[in-house]
């Protein structure tokens, strides 16, 4: 089957595939020794002509080659006077552009330490001398079969990655297009209500009053939407700085209290004093707090309250919890709550539109803030919905990490917190090729070799920090026999992050062997 | 003499329902279809506060606010975005190119109206607006 069947009917912008047959393979013979050159051109040219050969007699003038044509493979010496076949290596592999290019090294029989410093610095393959024209023939064939594969997963990469872009960019325009006729509809009939237009009658005013609430839980329903789209397509972006508690409160109380006076219901505030700030997603913590209080609003009868609170939680963290004096739910009811569109026994809660999807949205968004949701509740006396965010400093932030990496462990037995603000959105794709699964945009997660190892990206100042306190977790965690061990550790001090430090940290886990050049 | 306010959006029934809103509310409504339009009618009025769509058809919102903190007779004048774009990115980017509240669509008349008085109440002083960046 080729490739352009298996894709079959999507309809997609892949790359035009350039039949790989037709494309003559570029190769760079680098030697210092003409005759070694001379053999090869005579022994290859009567092989086989499929193939552009080119020389170089020394490392210098192979880069010089590199730089001017793109080649398909490089076989290259490893004595030469001045530069060394390893230092060409090294020089490819040390540069973005030409670091996927695959180099065969030729090398003395016997020579074990070179053969590993070879291979550690990249090399795809070894050959030994004197060489044998069809063994180098077979070797060049299977690297450069390899490469066009590689090629191809990275066309597909970038396309899927560009698809991705276009699909964000799209939910994000059709929000944006929703939110203005919803403002004109919303706005005029408050204006009218208000008396504004003129005057109107009690009931007139009442109905548009209705008109003015809709629009409001459209807007909520068009959020919650297009967050579980996100969330289901893995796509939700990530954006975790410090806030203070209060601001994220404030920044929705408005909408919140007009919502709860249209329905008679009182809102009241109660924010423990000198709380410190948070490390969450403001956007998150607002529309998590959004749901919470809305639903509650529902819950709660004509001239009931509901509460917001926030004061410090048990395991250092912080706490906000949403009160009603509704109607309550069962115990069995309560524990249930969070699952995808399931909906509680009680009559009044059903009636409540658009709750199973808020909730199930809650709980995502608040594991987005690595803290945790959980709801209290009593028949004929109210629930009490909480959430949790972590402070903002390293010991919370990585407990609420390690606990939530442990919840997950079954199918994450690689997590990586990523903590760079700078971390590239085109960067996502790249890591899925190295078989990662994209949690959230910033959050990546891909199976480890030991199925227990974790590491963590971080933009910090105080790398040494970060690393004693998840090696401490760690230990911890061992110790209760719960998932979520530390395999090796990366964290990266502000403004070292690149791609290829995250590619590199990744591939250290993915193959142990290799030696990694952590920044810690 | 009321305070006076420009509205920047390129959308006319919202730039409709805010000058309903805020001339009813005693405020001087001056308005702007697009955002070169914008930062001309602000050097022309010279309004007390200007409210600000982001997504424009010629320069956006974050460009015009620049501007106009870089024109030295208005970079005292508050801006108040007003957006359908509801991220954090955007609120973010807004008080970066110099704004002073950001607020989203649909937005509560009432929050429209408080951020108005808020900014328009006495200049910012410096600690101010560093707690709103």
């Amino acid at each position: 089957m080729t490739a352009h069947q298996r894709r079959g009917d999507i309809d997609c912008d892949f790359p035009d595939e350039v039949p790989k047959t037709l494309k003559k393979h570029a190769i760079l013979f680098v030697d210092d020794e003409a005759g070694v050159l001379d053999a090869l051109r005579r022994a290859l040219r009567g092989q086989r002509d499929d193939w552009n050969m080119h020389f170089a007699r020394s490392v210098d003038e192979a880069l010089e080659k590199v730089h001017a044509m793109s080649f398909d493979a490089i076989v290259t010496d490893v004595t030469m006077p001045e530069r060394d076949g390893l230092d060409l290596l090294a020089t490819l592999q040390g540069a973005d552009a030409t670091s996927g290019i695959p180099v065969v090294i030729l090398t003395g029989l016997g020579d074990v330490d070179l053969k590993r410093r070879a291979l550690e610095l990249g090399a795809v393959d070894l050959l030994n001398k004197p060489i044998i024209a069809q063994d180098l023939m077979a070797r060049l064939r299977s690297v450069l079969r390899l490469k066009s594969y590689q090629d191809e997963l990275k066309d597909h990469n970038e396309a899927l990655a560009r698809l991705t872009d276009t699909a964000h960019r799209f939910v994000d325009d059709v929000a944006h297009e929703f939110r203005t006729p919803l403002t004109v509809i919303k706005e005029f009939a408050s204006i009218l209500s208000d008396g504004i237009g003129g005057e109107v009658t009690e009931k007139q005013a009442e109905y548009l009053q209705f008109i003015t609430e809709a629009s409001r839980n459209l807007a909520h329903l068009i959020d919650d939407f297009l967050d579980s789209s996100k969330l289901r397509a893995r796509t939700l972006r990530v954006d975790r700085r410090e806030h203070s508690v209060a601001d994220l409160i404030d920044s929705s109380w408005t909408m919140l209290e007009s919502q709860a006076s249209a329905k008679r219901v009182v809102l009241e505030r109660q924010i423990e004093n000198g709380l410190p700030a948070v490390f969450a997603d403001a956007d998150k913590v607002r529309r998590t707090l959004i749901n919470l209080v809305v639903n509650a609003i529902k819950c709660s009868n004509p001239d009931g309250a509901v509460t917001v609170s926030a004061c410090s939680g048990d395991l250092g963290g912080i706490e906000i919890s949403v009160t009603d004096r509704g109607p309550g739910l069962p115990e069995d009811d309560a524990q249930r709550l969070f699952e995808r569109f399931r909906q509680g026994g009680d009559a009044n809660r059903i009636s409540a539109n658009g709750f199973g999807l808020g909730l199930s949205i809650v709980k995502d968004l608040v594991a987005i803030n690595l803290g945790e949701v959980s709801v209290t509740s009593t028949l004929g006396e109210g629930s009490t919905f909480s959430f949790t965010l972590p402070r903002c400093d390293v010991e919370n932030i990585v407990d609420s990490f390690m606990q939530r990496t442990a919840e997950r462990a079954p199918t994450a037995m690689l997590s990586v917190l990523c903590l760079c603000r700078t971390f590239p959105e085109s960067s996502v794709g790249e890591l899925l090729s190295f078989g990662a699964s994209v949690c959230h945009a910033t959050d990546v997660q891909l199976p480890g070799p030991d199925g227990r190892s974790i590491l963590i990206v971080g933009e910090t100042s105080e790398p040494d920090r970060w690393k004693d306190r998840l090696i401490r977790r760690d230990e911890e965690n061992r110790k209760h026999a719960s998932a979520g061990g530390v395999g090796r550790l990366c964290v990266t001090q502000i403004g070292t992050w690149s791609l290829r430090d995250a590619r590199n940290a990744i591939l250290g886990f993915v193959c142990p062997s290799m030696e990694v050049n952590c920044r810690a | 003499m009321p305070k006076s306010v420009l509205i920047i959006d390129d959308e006319p029934r919202i730039t409709a329902a805010l000058m309903t809103r805020l001339e009813a509310h005693g405020y001087k409504v001056y308005h702007a279809i697009n955002g070169l339009a914008g930062v001309e009618a602000a050097e022309l009025h010279r309004p007390d506060a200007i409210l600000l769509d982001i997504r424009m058809p010629d320069i956006d919102g974050y460009e015009v606010c620049t501007r106009i903190k870089r024109t030295p007779e208005l970079s005292n004048t508050p801006v108040i975005f007003l957006s359908a774009n509801v991220q954090d990115s955007a609120r973010r980017r807004a008080m970066a190119v110099g704004g002073s509240v950001f607020l989203s669509k649909p937005y509560e008349a009432a929050d429209v109206i408080a951020a108005i008085e808020g900014v328009t109440e006495q200049p910012l002083t410096l600690k101010e607006s560093v707690k709103h960046v």
